[in-house]
């Protein structure tokens, strides 16, 4: 049996750097038990008069149990597909969100534009608590625009 | 105070050998056992081919193989399954040529400036290959995009 101890080693070095990943999702939150409730939250971002062009906002849970279920576009045409974000956000509690439009000034929104709507779980009794940073807020020439991110919990049908 | 060896001592004072026993030993023969110095001779080499150590044959390196494939396996499945490294990729000369906007920072405004620069058709220098795939082109702006929504260290979870 222990006539070549390194294969020995590599064995079980390989089970259980496969049994650690599990055992660690396996503490995930109690939302995989099926509990919790789901909400979308829409995301906004005030571009004034400008046309908004480009954006890069970060959604974060500050409060309770949540896990980010899904991400859905914007409202605007230039917004319309959902934007850019790391897939690996899924499940988790923070995202960075970012999406452009090359359009002409005419055919991109401004004032209060909804860019996006995150869809969460929410797991627990404690109320949860979000928070909305704007990274970045552009015009249709890529400059740096004075703007504001805000967000709202969509209200149940 | 009495120490554990002082009553060893006492104990093994204390030990006699039966009468017969002293003087069957007393009885014994004692002149010497005649062996052969080819005998001696034989024994002292089997011996010595018993006890040799293998690293002087090469045979002993090549036991610390397994050994060391195991530990070199270990180590890439920990660097595999821990990802340390995935996350903080931080190479100045590309940093520095991902910001197309020469801001500093790497995010959505440099993939906007990379997918104005192609729309317009002014962007073929290498320079903007991001990739490396040898083109300049939309997938340069999505590799852009997808590294500047990159969560560094995960979310909260």
């Amino acid at each position: 049996m222990t006539r070549n101890p390194g294969f020995a080693s590599f064995g079980i070095v390989a089970a259980l750097s496969l049994l650690l990943p599990a055992g660690l999702s396996a503490q995930q939150p109690a939302a995989e038990e099926g509990r919790g409730r789901f909400a979308a939250i829409d995301l906004f971002v005030d571009s004034g008069k400008t046309p908004l062009a480009a954006y890069q906002v970060e959604f974060m849970a500050t409060n309770g149990v949540v896990q980010i279920a899904g991400i859905e576009g914007g409202e605007a045409a230039a917004f319309k597909e959902p934007p850019a974000y790391d897939p690996k956000a899924m499940q988790r509690d923070r995202v960075v969100l970012a999406g452009f439009s090359t359009s002409k000034d005419a055919a991109l929104p401004s004032g209060i534009v909804r860019i996006a709507t995150v869809h969460i779980r929410v797991s627990g009794d404690r109320a949860p608590g979000f928070e909305l940073r704007l990274h970045a807020a552009a015009d249709s020439t890529g400059r740096r625009i004075a703007a504001k991110a805000t967000y709202a919990e969509r209200e149940r049908p | 105070m009495q120490l554990p060896g002082d009553k060893c001592k006492e104990h093994d004072e204390a030990l006699r050998a039966p009468e017969r026993l002293v003087g069957a030993l007393k009885r014994l023969p004692r002149e010497r056992v005649f062996v052969p110095r080819t005998v001696d001779d034989a024994v002292l080499a089997a011996a010595r081919r018993q006890l040799r150590p293998e690293a002087k044959s090469g045979r002993g390196w090549w036991r610390l193989v397994p050994w060391a494939v195991g530990g070199a396996a270990a180590v890439i499945i920990g660097l595999i399954t821990l990802q340390p490294g995935r996350d903080t990729p931080h190479d100045p000369v590309a940093a520095r040529l991902e910001d197309l906007n020469n801001d500093g920072v790497l995010d959505v405004l440099d993939a906007f400036a990379l997918a104005r620069e192609i729309e317009v058709g002014v962007s073929r220098s290498d320079s903007r290959d991001m990739n490396g795939d040898g083109r300049t082109d939309r997938a340069d702006v999505e590799f852009l995009l997808a590294k500047a929504v990159r969560l560094e260290k995960g979310g909260r979870s």
